[in-house]
């Protein structure tokens, strides 16, 4: 608050005592007193004036400070009005009370919007729970009929009676095949659906233990082996590191990369997944030889809703898959970069850190 | 082996009964669950050898039912659930369940941890066939080799895989597809293309023990021999 705002705030008063002042004035000299006195008496009027207006300009000064500072310290501003110093003003009183109804109403707001997000929250936790269970029938029942459909086509085959019974037999199975490999896309999709609700609070739900990286590769490699096969994928997996991690979102990490790789291969697809010791870390990279992301575009995979020429060019990217990724590393404590040359090959590393305490305490138990 | 499956879905319980009477267990799985005390009664007439028990029945946990049969019974037992926060597994491992297995899972996964739960609790000794026989030709699969007569040739993890699958499903062709499949359960991470040069070198090596035309392949139908 300067001066000057102050002074110009005051503009009216400031109008009113001059008025008043020519009008003392001129009744006064009429009346008969001296020019002296007169002018002694505006004086002391002015003065009087001027040390009003500086208490006023210093208090208010005081309170807008105090208030500017509560303001500065607190981190849920609109709690204001609760912190406001003490004034025996009046219009500070009013303006008080109205902020305070006003900030009520804000709050209970608030309150509102976050218990209807928990609400919605919730329900897509539950939702992803039911919906689970008819993706494991699908997939359950596409796994039994395959292997009967496997079977008759062998047995007819040898019996080498009627061609049409064992073509359709044959057609069926690769049918179950793409009804699995469908479902499995849906699956995929539905856990994101749930690592995304989750993303936010991390905290509520891992545990960290040792996690074998070869195990949860293993896992995902089998998760995924008849996508992996129909697209005539080869692995080659060398990760004998453990690390301290949360088991299950990594794999879902893992399994997002995985996706990508598949989604943007090229000729001859190549997996290698290796690991590697470093002295504070452990490091997992994840090699393909697909079709690469553009140097423009490397910055920015991690990004949401990005899909970059490759996402345009491939038609149904959604942008949220690397997004996801990166959100879940960044709660987790895992670094996780790309290195990518187009039309060469896509490496992504994820760098676990090792805490040096662990090592000590191991050190200690040996 | 004897497994009792509780679990509400109706398709879900068809289908897993399918799936482990073709990996040769005996099944029972009853459609209605009234009460916990039920369930458990049904569960110790059965005296099965395992039970798979799902978490969220109607009315109804799997965790009371759990904590139930171990009061009368060390039948081991293996959660199938889809809810997969930690607290829940923490929980089905605390009321005495011996594996934790989430919806929706891969059943070769599903019936390898069955196995392996089957396998610390009774003892049970695999009863994997380690030589195998097919005109003159065997397989030792302990060595790792090929043998005809006197002759005796190496072979490598991957051949190994091929040629296992092959020997126990003497007579009948067994598609590519099955064969990369059996090979991926086994770690063996390889393409279509692959496959064939491993094939072209097995025949090879078979040939260099004196052995022609052993593995048979039909267009579109894949390997037998």
């Amino acid at each position: 608050m300067k001066l000057t705002d102050f002074l110009r705030d005051k503009e009216m008063l400031l109008l009113l005592h001059l008025v008043c002042m020519c009008l003392a004035a001129a009744f006064l000299r009429l009346t008969g007193y001296s020019r002296t006195n007169t002018i002694l008496f505006l004086t002391l009027w002015l003065l009087l004036l001027a040390a009003w207006l500086l208490v006023t300009f210093v208090r208010r000064r005081k309170f807008f400070r105090e208030a500017q500072r509560i303001l500065g310290k607190v981190d849920q501003r609109y709690l204001l009005s609760e912190l406001l110093p003490d004034s025996i003003r009046l219009e500070d009183r009013l303006y008080r009370e109205m902020l305070h109804r006003s900030n009520k109403s804000c709050i209970e707001r608030i309150r509102q919007i976050e218990e209807k997000q928990r609400d919605y929250k919730e329900y897509i936790e539950s939702w992803v729970h039911e919906i689970k269970a008819p993706i494991t029938g699908i997939a359950l029942l596409c796994n039994n009929r395959r292997g009967i459909a496997a079977q008759s086509t062998i047995s007819q085959n040898v019996e080498s009676s009627g061609q049409t019974a064992s073509e359709t037999a044959s057609v069926s199975k690769t049918d179950y095949l793409t009804i699995s490999l469908e479902n499995q896309k849906i699956e995929n999709y539905v856990d994101m659906v749930l690592y995304y609700a989750r993303s936010e609070e991390v905290y509520k739900d891992y545990l960290i233990r040792e996690t074998s990286l070869e195990d949860v590769i293993y896992e995902i490699l089998d998760k995924n082996h008849l996508l992996l096969i129909q697209n005539h994928v080869q692995a080659d997996v060398n990760c004998q590191s453990t690390v301290y991690t949360d088991r299950k979102w990594v794999a879902f990490i893992l399994n997002q990369i995985l996706q990508n790789s598949v989604k943007y291969r090229s000729e001859n697809p190549l997996l290698r997944i290796r690991a590697k010791r470093k002295d504070n870390s452990v490091l997992c990279i994840f090699e393909d030889n697909g079709i690469g992301i553009r140097e423009e575009d490397l910055s920015r995979i991690f990004d949401k809703g990005f899909t970059g020429s490759n996402g345009r060019d491939n038609g149904r990217s959604t942008g949220m898959g690397l997004y996801l990724c990166k959100k879940l590393c960044d709660r987790l404590g895992i670094g996780l970069f790309a290195e990518s040359e187009y039309g060469v090959g896509t490496k992504l590393y994820l760098e676990f850190p090792v805490s040096s305490y662990i090592k000590d305490v191991r050190k200690a138990r040996v | 082996m004897h497994i009792f499956i509780i679990e509400d879905e109706q398709l879900i319980r068809q289908e897993l009964k399918i799936l482990l009477e073709n990996a040769l267990y005996q099944v029972t799985a009853p459609p209605a669950f009234a009460s916990v005390t039920h369930v458990t009664q049904q569960v110790l007439d059965t005296a099965p050898d395992l039970v798979l028990l799902d978490i969220n029945l109607p009315d109804i946990s799997g965790f009371d039912i759990c904590t139930q049969i171990r009061r009368h019974m060390d039948v081991p037992i293996i959660f199938l659930t889809s809810r997969m926060s930690p607290m829940d597994e923490l929980n089905g491992l605390l009321k005495g369940g011996d594996d934790y297995i989430t919806k929706p899972y891969q059943p070769p996964l599903l019936l390898a941890r069955i196995a392996a739960v089957l396998k610390r609790t009774q003892g049970m000794a695999s009863r994997e066939i380690t030589l195998f026989t097919r005109n003159d030709v065997s397989l030792d699969i302990a060595k790792c080799c090929l043998s005809r007569k006197e002759q005796n040739v190496d072979l490598t993890k991957n051949e190994m895989k091929i040629l296992h699958l092959l020997f126990q499903h003497p007579g009948t062709f067994v598609s590519r597809m099955d064969l990369i499949e059996y090979l991926w359960e086994n770690r063996i991470f390889i393409d279509d293309n692959t496959l064939s040069v491993h094939v072209a070198k097995l025949r090879e090596k078979l040939k260099s023990i004196g052995v022609e035309d052993f593995i048979e392949t039909k267009r579109g139908m894949g390997y037998r021999i």
